[in-house]
C-alpha cells in the first residue's frame, strides 16, 4: 500500500488529536517500518489497520467513524495537492470521474505493476452516477467518508445507495448516487 | 508528561523522520538507478534505428539508382530503336514518294498510295511511344514562348483537311472574338493535343462536320477548346477508359486501322504537364465534344492585349448555301466577326430579294461539286452578280481543294461580273475570314498547285552529306524533284575537302552520325574555318529528342530536319532557308538557336 495513504493517517492523527497520540498509536502498534513512513514508499497494508484499530483504542471511537474521518481527510488532502487537476471540475460528478484517470497517473508513473484500486462511474441520468469501487483492500467506510467530503465541498446533496460484492479478498461495491 | 519524556518523543520522531528520509532516498537512488538503464536501452534503440534508417536510405537510393539506370536504358533503347527505324524508313517513304512523282498506272498510283499511308501511320506510332514514354519519365519539357493564335490554327486545320475533304466532312474553326490574338505557351505541344482531338472526331464521323471552338474559360489565364463532331458518339462504359494507354473506344478499332489507343493517353498527359484540364461529353449516334482548358492567356492585366479577331461592325453579308449545316457553320464563324448583319440564302431567288431591300458588301457562295445542276446554279449566279453589280461589293467563293467552279471558262469569269472576286479555299479559318473582310485576301485568291510551286523555287546547289547510299538516292530523288542541283559526299571530311575548293553552294543539309567524320564535326569545322560565310546548314537526323536537337545547333547548324524526310516539309525547309532573304537575315546574325522544322 502506498505511502501516503499512511503519511495522510498520521497528519489526520495529528490534526484531529495531537502529535503526541501520533507517536502514541505508532509505539503501541508493533509497526514493522517503525512508522517512519514516506508518501513514495510501499508499506503492507495492515500496519494501516493496526493503526486504526490502536487509534480506537485509545481515543474510545469506533473504526467506522476514524475510516469515514480518514476519508474525508484524503478527499481535502487530494484536492489541497492537485488543486490545478480537480478544480477544473465543476460539479462532483465531475470530479468523480476523473477519479479514475487521476489515480491510474499517480500511481503508474512511480509503481508500472502496482495494483491499484479503481473507481469506474457510469451516469444513469443527469441526477444519477453509478459508482464502481474495486480494490485489493477492504476500505470501503473510507470510500463513503471520501464521498460524503467531496458532496460536502460542492455543497451537493446526494443520497447514496451501497451494494456491496463482498467478495473473498479486497472490496468491490457498486454506490448508486442520486443528487436531491 | 515530563521533560524527558517530551525528548524521548522528539528522538523518536527524530528517528522516523531520519528513517523515511533514508527510505525516500533509497527509491530516488532505485528510480534513478532504473531511469538510467532505460536511457541506456533507449539510447542503444535510437542508435540502432539510426543505423536501420542509414541501411534502408543506402537500399532505397541503390533501388532508386537501378530504377532510373533502367529508365535511362529504356529511354535510349526507345531513342536507339526510333533512330534504327527511321533510317530505312527514310529509304521506303522516300522512295514511295519519288515513285509516286513517276508514269504510273491507276492501280500502281493507288498501290504506292497505300504504302505511303501506311509508312506515315508507322512513323506516327513510332513518334506515340516515343512521346508517351518520354511523359511517363518526366522527361518532356515545354517551351514557352509567344505564339500567334489564328496562324497556328489555320496551320493546323489546313495540314488535317485533306482527311476532311476526303470524307466530304466540314471542318471549321471558330475563335470566340474576346480571344486575344498572342498566346503564351508552347504551341508545338499545343498541335499535338489539337492534332489528335481533332484527327480522332474526324475519324469517327462519317458525315457531317468537325467543329473547334476556342473561347475564354471561366476560370482566369485559361482559354478553353472544343472539338465538336457529329459522328458516332462514345457508348457511357467505355468513358471511364477513354484517357487509358491502348484504350480503344470499339473492340473493332483495332482492326480497321483507327489506330492503337496512345493518342488520347499522349493527349491528356500533356494537358496535365501543361496544368490543363481535359473532359469529354458525347451521345451515341448524335457525336462528341472533347474538351480542354490551357492556361495560355498572358498574366499582365494592365496591357490591353489586342484580340484575335479584328472585327468588321461594318460588313453586311450574305451566305449562299444549299447546306444548311454549311450555313450555320459558317454564320457562327461570321458572328465572331461582329458583322453589321449576316442573312443565309439557300436558293438564288432569296439572295435576290435580299439585294433588292439593301446594298450587301459581300455574297459567300458555297459551290457544291460540279454537278448540271450547279452548272446552271453557277451560270445563274454569274448573271445575277452582273444584274446586281452595284448592289454586291466583293463576292467569294469558299471551296476544298477537290471543288472546282463549275463555269465553262473557270472562276476568272466572275471577274467580269462582280467588282471584286475571290475564292477562298478551305477549311476556312476566322484568319481567312478576317483577312478577306480587311482587303487583305491575296492568300485567299488563288493558290498555285504543286507543279507550279516546284516551279516558282529558285534553283538552288545543294550540297547533301550523307553516308547511307538509299538516303543519297532519296535526298537526291527528292531535291531533284523539287529542281534542285544536288551534289553527295559521304562524309564531313570530303565535305571539308570540297568546300575547300568549292563554295558555290546555298545550302548544305547534313546527316550527324557519318564515319570518318560526323555531322557535328563537320558544322563545328565549317563553322569555325569560313566565320564570315553564312551557309545555312540543316542537320539530317533521325535523332529526335530535343536535347539532340539543340546539340547540333550549339554546333553550328540552323535547324533540324527529320527522318524519314518528307517533302512537304523538306520543301518548307528549303524555302525558309535557303531564299536569298535568308541569307541576307543570317549574315546579320549567324547560327542563332532556330526551330526545328519538323515535328
Amino acid at each position: 500500500m502506498k505511502g501516503i495513504f499512511f503519511t495522510t493517517f498520521l497528519e489526520m492523527v495529528e490534526q484531529l488529536y495531537s502529535a503526541n497520540m501520533v507517536d502514541d498509536i505508532i509505539a503501541k502498534s508493533n509497526l514493522p517500518s517503525e512508522g517512519a513512513y514516506t508518501t513514495v514508499g510501499s508499506y503492507h497494508h495492515s500496519e494501516l489497520v493496526s493503526l486504526v484499530h490502536t487509534l480506537s483504542t485509545l481515543t474510545g471511537e469506533s473504526l467506522n467513524y476514524i475510516l469515514s474521518q480518514y476519508g474525508a481527510h484524503i478527499f481535502h488532502e487530494l484536492f489541497k495537492l492537485n488543486a490545478h487537476f480537480f478544480k477544473k471540475r465543476e460539479t462532483a460528478f465531475d470530479l468523480l470521474e476523473s477519479l479514475n484517470i487521476y489515480v491510474e497517473v499517480e500511481i503508474l508513473k512511480l509503481y508500472p505493476n502496482e495494483r491499484m484500486p479503481s473507481f469506474q462511474t457510469k451516469r444513469l441520468d443527469t441526477n444519477r452516477l453509478l459508482f464502481t469501487y474495486r480494490s485489493p483492500h477492504a476500505f470501503l467506510v473510507v470510500i463513503e467518508g471520501f464521498l460524503q467530503a467531496c458532496f460536502k465541498y460542492y455543497n451537493t446533496s446526494a443520497q447514496m445507495v451501497v451494494h456491496d460484492h463482498k467478495p473473498l479478498n479486497g472490496a468491490h461495491a457498486d454506490f448508486e448516487i442520486i443528487l436531491q | 508528561m515530563d521533560q524527558s519524556d517530551a525528548i524521548k518523543r522528539l528522538q523518536q520522531r527524530l528517528y522516523r523522520e531520519r528513517k523515511a528520509r533514508q527510505e525516500a532516498e533509497r527509491l530516488l537512488e532505485d528510480k534513478s538507478r532504473e531511469l538510467y538503464y532505460t536511457n541506456q536501452e533507449l539510447r542503444q534503440l535510437a542508435e540502432s534505428l539510426e543505423e536501420k534508417v542509414v541501411q534502408r536510405t543506402q537500399e532505397l537510393v541503390s533501388a532508386r539508382d537501378t530504377a532510373l539506370k533502367a529508365d535511362r536504358a529504356k529511354t535510349n533503347f526507345l531513342a536507339t530503336m526510333s533512330h534504327e527505324i527511321r533510317t530505312p524508313m527514310n529509304g521506303i517513304i522516300g522512295m514511295a514518294t519519288l515513285l509516286k512523282g513517276s508514269q504510273l498506272l491507276p492501280d500502281q498510283i493507288r498501290q504506292v498510295d497505300t504504302i505511303l499511308n501506311t509508312s506515315l501511320s508507322l512513323l506516327s506510332l513510332i513518334n506515340d511511344i516515343l512521346d508517351l514514354s518520354r511523359l511517363n519519365a518526366d522527361r518532356l519539357e515545354l517551351i514557352q514562348e509567344e505564339f500567334d493564335l489564328c496562324q497556328h490554327i489555320s496551320a493546323i486545320l489546313e495540314t488535317l483537311d485533306g482527311i476532311a475533304s476526303q470524307k466530304q466532312l466540314e471542318l471549321v474553326s471558330i475563335i470566340h472574338h474576346d480571344v486575344p490574338a498572342i498566346l503564351y505557351g508552347d504551341s508545338a505541344r499545343l498541335r499535338q493535343i489539337l492534332t489528335n482531338l481533332i484527327g480522332n472526331a474526324l475519324k469517327f464521323t462519317k458525315q457531317g462536320y468537325t467543329a473547334l471552338r476556342i473561347k475564354r474559360s471561366k476560370h482566369a489565364q485559361m482559354l478553353r477548346f472544343e472539338i465538336e463532331d457529329s459522328g458516332c458518339g462514345i457508348p457511357e462504359d467505355r468513358m471511364n477508359d477513354l484517357f487509358k494507354t491502348f484504350s480503344q473506344i470499339r473492340p473493332e478499332d483495332q482492326h480497321n486501322q483507327s489506330g492503337t489507343g496512345l493518342g488520347l493517353a499522349i493527349t491528356q498527359k500533356l494537358v496535365n504537364l501543361m496544368h490543363g484540364k481535359i473532359g469529354v461529353y458525347s451521345e451515341l449516334d448524335k457525336g462528341t465534344t472533347f474538351w480542354f482548358e490551357l492556361p495560355l492567356l498572358k498574366t499582365e492585366a494592365k496591357v490591353v492585349q489586342a484580340l484575335a479577331l479584328k472585327p468588321c461592325p461594318e460588313i453586311r453579308c450574305i451566305i449562299l448555301t444549299d447546306s444548311p449545316l454549311q450555313g450555320r457553320l459558317l454564320f457562327e464563324q461570321l458572328q465572331q466577326l461582329q458583322l453589321k448583319s449576316i442573312e443565309i440564302a439557300f436558293d438564288l431567288k432569296t439572295v435576290e430579294k435580299l439585294i433588292q431591300q439593301q446594298t450587301y458588301d459581300w455574297l459567300l457562295s458555297i459551290p457544291q461539286n460540279c454537278t448540271d445542276t450547279q452548272w446552271n446554279q453557277c451560270n445563274q449566279l454569274h448573271s445575277l452578280a452582273q444584274r446586281f453589280k452595284d448592289r454586291i461589293k466583293h463576292l467569294a467563293h469558299l471551296t476544298g481543294q477537290s471543288v472546282y467552279c463549275p463555269c465553262p471558262n473557270g472562276s476568272a469569269n466572275f471577274k467580269h461580273y462582280a467588282n471584286d472576286y475571290h475564292i477562298l479555299h478551305k477549311p476556312v479559318t476566322p484568319l481567312k475570314l478576317s483577312q478577306l473582310f480587311h482587303n487583305e485576301g491575296v492568300q485567299a485568291n488563288t493558290q498555285p498547285n504543286d507543279n507550279e510551286k516546284f516551279q516558282q523555287q529558285k534553283r538552288l546547289n545543294i550540297l547533301v552529306v550523307e553516308d547511307n547510299k538509299v538516303n543519297q538516292l532519296v535526298a537526291n530523288g527528292l531535291l531533284a524533284r523539287l529542281g534542285h542541283h544536288v551534289t553527295i559526299l559521304d562524309n564531313g571530311a570530303k565535305a571539308l575537302t570540297e568546300l575547300a575548293e568549292n563554295r558555290s553552294f546555298d545550302l548544305i543539309l547534313m546527316d550527324v552520325q557519318m564515319p570518318v567524320m560526323g555531322g557535328v564535326e563537320a558544322t563545328m569545322k565549317i563553322r569555325s574555318t569560313y566565320a564570315d560565310w553564312p551557309i545555312p546548314i540543316l542537320a539530317l537526323t533521325a535523332n529526335v529528342l530535343p536535347e539532340d536537337q539543340e546539340h547540333y545547333i550549339q554546333s553550328g547548324m540552323n535547324a533540324c530536319l527529320l527522318k524519314p524526310i518528307q517533302l512537304k516539309e523538306l520543301e518548307k525547309a528549303i524555302q525558309r532557308w535557303g531564299s536569298t532573304q535568308s541569307l541576307e537575315v543570317l549574315a546579320q546574325a549567324p547560327a542563332q538557336s532556330a526551330p526545328v522544322l519538323t515535328e
